[in-house]
């Protein structure tokens, strides 16, 4: 088992930095899921933790260990590639024992060693055949298989189920949280969808343009995130943000039209005309009566439903919103109502730093 | 629409003409070499007359093509071997390694397909005869001699470099992970993901070694080395052997070349065909 811990790490290629400045820390047996858009740079600092990427500046530690100049054979890690990176010649079971095999550990030892976490994945029946005679999904845990046989301290994971249809990508996000709760191992795991980085990981490490935009349990970002960026980034569906600005006395907010005032919550100590974002989780908007104070009159969208939950998208003053909801709409495309954002849990947002005002 | 009778007749008149004009000449050899008939300069047999194996015995044993066969076979398969070999490691070098100068690694190994054997065959002479220091002896006359310039063959390093850019990244990366060094990653790995072009580049390599006849009119003149492509341009004028031996001894020349195609037709089509599709 070991930690993961990164100091300072930078990237370049050539002129293009790609990693910069990137420093987190990953305790012992923790699921750390790093997540951020295209070209956040997840990918390459997981090839930088893995060896694959050598590091233009900053230090790489496993387990105590400085690897920063190690080879990645030399790491003691193994990693799920997004493509599986299955040897397309050899069986399952030569995929799985190729490690051990390259170790010369003795031939009882590897059979052994397969055969357990064959029967651990349900591989036993699939172990003579060759990748292109597996699915998708057997790929994949052939891939984990090979990666559990080794026995490493450190699990990385590169997007490993988007190459899955959406059932298979739940139960295996499900097989990877019971496996890594079963072995412990501490694993570092790239994906770009929220909802698996949500459920999965017991830290989140949210990447921007190769900076960590914030580092913290999958709650904290969604209940308290640093900036309008993570704010934007983690939830589905998305956060509504309205541009708006302090009003005198500093008890109201007023869109940048003013047609929404909404009563600024207590503990916020803002001076009168302050630019701001406010943030409005989809799920924290009510239905209120026409009229209603602090309320945001809207006219119905699209209504988009999963059958337990409900997403009307609405015209508001303000421009479009997400209202969700666990109830079953009967709205209609150009029906008028009025919504009122639950004012406890508005999120508000510096404008011109794009970082959150905290509440005292 | 039906093609009406005359095209049809037309068409197959067609295949006719260009089939006797391929499998002619070597239906011709075939029935020529099995005849006991002794024919004349212009004259060609449509089926054997006097059929006999005679001639095939006496190209073997009283001409000793057996011998310049061996020497042929020494050559080809030694030969391929170590082109093969060393194609794999330049392509596997080219194809997945970056290194400084490459490319002008790539254009040198170009341009020596650009030049033709007959111009490189004085300078080969000059190199193949000059003795080395201190054991004060040459390759000239010996079977490194017919070896050693054929080893290195652009076309089958290109054939192969193609194949292997073709094998993902990912896997190199994967083996790496598991433990695999740079010659685990080339055996275990590449070299297997890349057999069909492998196959391709024995025939052709074993063909293009077997067809070599300026190389070793060049480099060897003792008898006794040379190769059969050599021997049959001397029997050709020898007007002591009949036509119908010299045929025989052709068809002899021809056999290996033949059943090294049909072992690896299964790889070399299959090689022919992915590098055909790939993008």
């Amino acid at each position: 088992m070991g930690a993961v811990s990164l100091k300072g790490v930078s990237k370049s290629f050539g002129a293009v930095d790609v990693i910069r400045n990137v420093s987190v820390e990953i305790a012992e047996g923790e699921f750390c899921v790093l997540i951020g858009p295209s070209g956040s740079g997840k990918s390459t600092l997981l090839r930088i933790i893995a060896g694959l990427e050598n590091v233009t500046d900053g230090e790489v530690r496993i387990g105590g260990r400085d690897v920063t100049e190690l080879a990645a054979k030399e790491r003691d890690i193994a990693m799920v590639f997004q493509s599986y990176a299955l040897y397309p010649q050899m069986t399952v079971r030569e995929n799985m024992s190729f490690a051990l095999r390259l170790k010369h550990r003795p031939k009882d030892e590897i059979r052994r060693k397969t055969d357990e976490v064959a029967q651990m994945l349900g591989l036993e029946a699939l172990l003579d055949r060759l990748p292109k005679e597996l699915s998708g999904g057997q790929r994949q845990r052939v891939a984990m298989g090979r990666a559990i046989v080794r026995d490493p301290s450190v699990f990385l994971f590169d997007e490993p189920l988007s190459n899955l249809d959406a059932k298979l990508r739940t139960q295996v996000r499900g097989e990877i949280r019971d496996l890594h709760r079963r072995i412990g191992t501490t694993s570092v795991y790239v994906t770009h969808d929220q909802v698996e980085a949500m459920t999965m990981g017991q830290k989140i490490v949210v990447l921007r343009d190769g900076r960590v935009e914030q580092v913290g349990t999958p709650l904290d970002l969604y209940d308290r995130p640093d900036s309008v960026f993570v704010a934007g980034f983690i939830g589905s569906p998305a956060i509504n943000m309205l541009p708006a600005m302090v009003g005198p006395e500093a008890k109201t907010l007023h869109t940048a039209n003013s047609e929404i005032v909404l009563p600024l919550p207590e503990g916020y100590r803002l001076e009168s005309g302050r630019n701001v974002l406010i943030g409005i989780r989809p799920e924290h908007l009510e239905t209120v009566a026409a009229g209603a104070s602090g309320s945001i009159v809207c006219a119905v969208d699209a209504v988009e439903s999963t059958g337990s939950d409900t997403t009307v998208i609405c015209d508001s003053p303000a421009g479009k919103m997400l209202v969700s909801s666990k109830q079953r709409s009967q709205a209609r495309a150009g029906d008028r109502f009025a919504l009122r954002p639950d004012s406890e849990k508005l999120l508000i947002f510096d404008k011109a730093s794009e970082s959150r005002i905290v509440r005292m | 629409m039906k093609p009406s009778l005359a095209v049809r007749a037309a068409r197959i008149l067609l295949y006719l003409v260009i089939l006797a004009i391929f499998v002619g000449p070597f239906w011709g050899i075939i029935v020529t070499a099995l005849s006991g008939l002794v024919i004349k300069p212009g004259q060609l047999l449509l089926l054997p007359v006097q059929p006999t194996l005679a001639n095939f015995k006496t190209a073997l044993i009283d001409m000793q093509v057996w011998r310049y066969l061996l020497n042929s076979l020494v050559v080809a398969i030694v030969g391929t071997a170590l082109q093969v070999a060393v194609s794999a490691l330049a392509a596997y070098a080219l194809a997945r390694r970056r290194f400084r100068g490459a490319a002008i690694v790539s254009l040198l190994v170009l341009s020596t397909m650009m030049l033709p054997e007959e111009v490189i065959s004085i300078p080969l002479y000059l190199v193949v005869q000059a003795r080395f220091p201190v054991i004060d002896a040459s390759i000239y006359n010996t079977y490194a001699a017919m070896i050693l310039p054929v080893v290195g063959w652009a076309f089958s390093i290109f054939m192969l470099t193609e194949f292997m850019r073709a094998v993902p990244k990912e896997l190199e990366e994967a083996a790496r992970i598991d433990g695999a060094n740079e010659w685990q990653i080339f055996a275990n790995v590449v070299l297997p993901l890349v057999r069909p072009a492998l196959g391709t580049v024995v025939i052709f390599g074993f063909i293009m070694i077997w067809d070599q006849y300026l190389l070793p009119l060049v480099v060897v003149s003792d008898k006794q080395l040379f190769t059969i492509p050599v021997m049959l341009g001397m029997l050709r004028v020898d007007e002591t052997i009949t036509p119908n031996v010299f045929v025989a001894a052709t068809l002899l020349a021809m056999a290996p070349t033949i059943i090294c195609y049909l072992l690896l037709q299964k790889q070399f089509n299959r090689g022919i065909m992915a590098g055909a599709v790939k993008g």
